[in-house]
């Protein structure tokens, strides 16, 4: 590949922009010291002109005002490194790279469509190599991303969270690392029920994953049965036991393609719709061809849709109840940036009677969960939830609509009621009511 | 008038800002002179941690605004209050540095670029953190902001109340007000709306010794020497804006969209004469040549006549009776001028799609080539025709592709010049084609900017558009306002000293 200049400078690298002793060395400016090969897609990274129409967009840039916590200094940073002006691991451009919240808002305003979800991960995943966690963290990181990937030690660990909510014991944890959510051993119990009724339509997988299969049942059984009341015969099986977004998220990127690819073999033979009610989880699914690179992958991706891709409004509207409730609707950045479903969840919210529906006025900033975000980065992630907070409280509403766990459990943290999108639509649709 | 919320920020975002260690570029080797380092730590003593960037990334990373010239910074300061940035101006004063404002850095004329006079670098003071929107006071129609607030944000809260605020400049979603005072910017609706000093009632400008003067005030009309005019435009060098009282305007009841394609540029150029001398001004008037259309069509397949030589977007707003009018006027006028097609928006989704096109030209551009150079030269109408001819004829020359996108109401021409900066000695090739397309627009009795300023980018044109003597009252009043010489140098006054400061620009270009 041809280098980039560093910072697109287009002097001949003669005299430095201010001449003389003033200049300190190892300035931008300094010729290159770091001969790597680069880690980066050369014409992706070449896409950025630098305009800043990204800013206004940026969670973290809007809690700094710092370029370096936005999209443009962020890929700057990537330039300087890959032009080996400055290291990927010196500590102002790892921190830069690292309090990205991967909420992908950037994408969505840039007008030179700049794919910046795939220049961060590909940062991240090479500051992980190079910096792995260490201490403490690194023991963390290295058994929660193993336990996700296992439902039996996952199970364990979320049983032994309930037991701890218990008896009480959650509240020796710090605050930033304690769940918001009151997991119930009853629900871990619970099993899934296919529901009754006409199947008029074929099959449709409800994909269960890690952290939803053990605290987040009800909602699955709900975008069953929601399903299961406009025709579709809703299976539970087959259940790979997770996606691997959050492990692509942290920087894992071998461990996430093999979890792609594992999720990609138990759907093997299947035919139909695999149905996601985590922004996350569809985000990261429908890039597995992306990650992969393969046909298969490629196919896999197209069969996954969110909930309000395969239930229309007028579906919903044919056989709702009325819900009486005024909720504020927060989008999940993973659903409205990166799986683009724009006014679509809530024109399929709407379409239930007596529901009203607010939108917060913080142009969807994100709230700052991120997977592990908000404990990796507790400065950033609660300043973010006491804007999306503020914002929530603006609107009136006692309730918050969220179709992310990672969103509901970081909003539960102030102290709000979350219902997901599928629970109300589940409560709203009678079974094989009238069409 | 001054501000003291902004202080009572979140201590979350405080300590997100703030880094923790030391500070290795203050200490002794980091190659920073006595009298950097002096100030570096005065203002460190004042903003704080999360307050001051003066590392290599940081500084990097406020070398350059949108355009392309840039120098490296002594640091960046972010205060978060005007009392702060006061301080901070006047450790900057007291330690003889310059400084350079800034807030979201969308400037494509290198306003904020950190140059310096006789090589000192100057300190950035960001006001990006004071966004506040003061008070919206509807029934005067008028908004007092923060210098950090993004216009976009401005127009959304105005709306919720039936008002709008006018200028809307491509960048409104990330650019600041203070930035948009102080460049004097403009947008598509300039034609009827004009630009931004029609909208600046009052101006709260901070002098180079940290004291703020407010210019004008909230009334409709004041009487005097209109200083606030004088400072719109500014870009800095006369201090930096603080805050800023803005005209709202009630939001149209109604609005018309129509697309016409033309055989020519020259006469869709003949067109838009016609249209702007009618008794109908139209409020938008936007052209686009055959290559943009080409481009975008493709991409974002908005429905536009692909064999026009150009198109033309009209757009009425007001009372719907109005409206109507003006779409049959151009319509007639259209037909009038050899239109080979005419389209009116029949409803909202329609109006979304034939904007859709204009506003999808950088994506398009962004498939064909990485980087783009957008100039900004303003022609009169008449010679609409013959300016966009000639820069054809310029990127056939410098054989670079151009596509033409002009606020044509106003002969406002924003010709992208498509490149990869990758490509060995291609910048050359478009700085010689950005020079020719501003120095034909003079030739034309033109101007060397319509909205984006002065900044470093046109500044040694400035000559060839003012005589000598009106520089040097240009130059007088800058000095009376801000006699120290430290706020933003080298920018938009032409140098008297000659062309010494042009360094971080390629050799024999233009700027």
């Amino acid at each position: 590949m041809t280098t980039p200049e560093p910072i697109d400078r287009p002097t001949p690298p003669e005299p430095p922009a201010v001449p003389g002793p003033s200049a300190p060395p190892g300035t931008a400016t300094s010729p290159h010291t770091v001969t790597e090969p680069s880690i980066f897609d050369a014409d992706l990274l070449a896409q950025c002109v630098q305009c800043g129409f990204c800013l206004s967009s940026c969670p973290t840039y809007e809690v700094t005002h710092l370029e370096e916590h936005g999209p443009r200094g962020r890929i700057l940073a990537m330039r300087l490194a890959d032009a080996g002006d400055l290291p990927l691991t010196d500590p102002d451009v790892k921190e830069s790279l690292e309090t990205c919240v991967q909420c992908r808002a950037c994408e969505l305003v840039c007008p030179s469509l700049v794919e910046f979800g795939a220049l961060i991960e590909t940062a991240r995943t090479e500051i992980a190599r190079r910096e792995p966690p260490r201490g403490l963290r690194g023991l963390a990181h290295r058994v929660g991303f193993f336990a996700l990937a296992r439902r039996s030690w996952l199970r364990a660990g979320v049983a032994g969270l309930a037991i701890m909510q218990l008896l009480r014991l959650d509240r020796v944890l710090p605050d930033t690392v304690r769940p918001a959510r009151r997991v119930r051993l009853r629900e871990l119990r619970r099993g899934y029920q296919r529901p009754r009724g006409i199947r008029t339509r074929g099959p449709a997988y409800v994909f269960r994953g890690c952290v939803m299969d053990q605290m987040f049942r009800a909602t699955h059984q709900a975008v069953a049965d929601v399903l299961g009341s406009i025709g579709y015969d809703p299976r539970f099986e087959p259940a790979p036991p997770c996606c691997g977004a959050l492990h692509t998220h942290a920087g894992r990127e071998d461990q996430a393609r093999g979890l792609a690819q594992q999720t990609i073999r138990a759907y093997a033979g299947t035919e139909g719709p695999i149905v996601v009610d985590s922004a996350g989880c569809g985000a990261a699914m429908k890039e597995f061809g992306h990650l992969l690179g393969t046909p298969e992958a490629e196919a896999f991706s197209a069969r996954v849709v969110d909930l309000s891709e395969v239930v229309t409004p007028a579906e919903v509207a044919a056989r709702a109840r009325p819900i009486p409730l005024e909720l504020a609707y927060q989008a999940p950045c993973h659903g409205r940036n990166v799986q683009r479903l724009g006014d679509l969840p809530l024109a399929l919210l709407r379409a239930i009677p007596e529901l009203t529906l607010i939108e917060p006025d913080d142009e969807h900033l994100c709230c700052g969960s991120g997977g592990i975000y908000s404990i990796e980065q507790p400065d950033f992630g609660n300043a973010l939830l006491e804007k999306k907070d503020a914002s929530l409280q603006r609107t009136g509403a006692r309730g918050v609509v969220s179709g992310n766990p990672g969103c509901a459990m970081q909003i539960a943290r102030a102290g709000w009621e979350i219902h997901h999108p599928a629970e109300l639509l589940a409560r709203a649709m009678r079974p094989g009511g009238p069409v | 008038m001054t501000t003291t919320e902004g202080a009572r920020r979140r201590p979350w975002a405080r300590r997100a800002a703030a880094k923790a260690g030391p500070l290795p570029w203050l200490e002794a080797g980091s190659g920073l002179t006595d009298r950097e380092r002096a100030l570096l730590t005065a203002v460190h003593g004042l903003v704080g941690d999360d307050g001051l960037r003066a590392g290599e990334l940081g500084r990097a990373t406020y070398r350059r605004d949108a355009s392309f010239l840039n120098a490296d910074p002594l640091g960046v300061a972010l205060p978060w209050t005007v009392e702060q940035t006061a301080a901070v101006v006047r450790a900057c004063r007291d330690h003889g540095v310059p400084f350079t404002p800034r807030a979201a850095g969308t400037g494509l004329a290198g306003g904020a670029t950190p140059t310096g006079e006789g090589g000192v670098r100057p300190l950035v003071v960001s006001v990006a953190r004071m966004d506040r929107l003061r008070e919206l006071d509807v029934t005067n129609r008028r908004a007092w902001v923060e210098p950090g607030l993004v216009n976009a944000r401005l127009g959304r809260a105005a709306a919720v109340h039936g008002l709008r605020f006018a200028p809307d400049p491509a960048s409104q979603i990330a650019a600041t007000l203070g930035g948009n005072v102080s460049t004097n910017a403009g947008g598509i609706h300039v034609l009827t709306y004009g630009v931004m000093s029609q909208h600046v009632l009052a101006v709260e400008l901070m002098d180079a010794d940290g004291v703020v003067h407010l210019l004008d005030g909230t009334a409709p009309e004041l009487a005097g020497i209109d200083l606030r005019g004088v400072s719109v435009g500014g870009e800095g060098t006369l201090g930096i804006v603080t805050g800023a009282c803005l005209r709202l305007l009630p939001a149209p009841p109604s609005v018309g969209t129509m697309l016409a394609g033309f055989p020519s540029l020259r006469q869709a150029a003949a067109m838009v004469g016609d249209l702007v001398t009618s008794d109908r001004l139209p409020d938008a008037v936007e052209l686009m040549d055959a290559r943009a259309v080409g481009l975008v069509e493709g991409y974002a397949n908005a429905g536009y006549p692909i064999d026009a030589a150009a198109v033309l977007l009209i757009e009425f707003e007001g009372l719907p009776h109005a409206v109507a009018a003006g779409i049959d006027t151009a319509e007639a006028l259209a037909q009038a001028n050899g239109a080979t097609s005419v389209t009116r928006a029949q409803d909202a989704a329609e109006r979304a799609r034939i904007w859709k096109g204009r506003k999808a030209v950088a994506g398009a551009i962004a498939k064909r080539a990485p980087d783009f150079f957008l100039q900004d030269v303003v022609v009169p109408r008449s010679r609409l025709g013959e300016m966009l001819d000639a820069v054809v004829a310029i990127g056939e020359r410098e054989r670079l592709e151009i596509l033409n996108v002009v606020h044509a109401g106003d002969g406002n021409l924003h010709p992208f010049v498509l490149f990869d900066r990758r490509e060995q000695g291609v910048l050359d090739r478009v700085f010689a084609a950005g020079h020719d397309i501003v120095t034909t627009a003079l030739d034309l009795d033109g101007t060397v900017t319509g909205e984006h300023g002065v900044g470093i980018e046109k500044r040694d044109f400035l000559s060839q558009v003012f005589s000598e003597d009106d520089l040097a009252v240009q130059r007088a009043v800058r000095e009376a306002i801000e006699p120290s010489g430290l706020a933003n140098p080298d920018k938009v006054l032409p140098s008297t000293v000659g062309c010494l400061e042009a360094r971080m620009v390629p050799e024999g270009a233009w700027v």
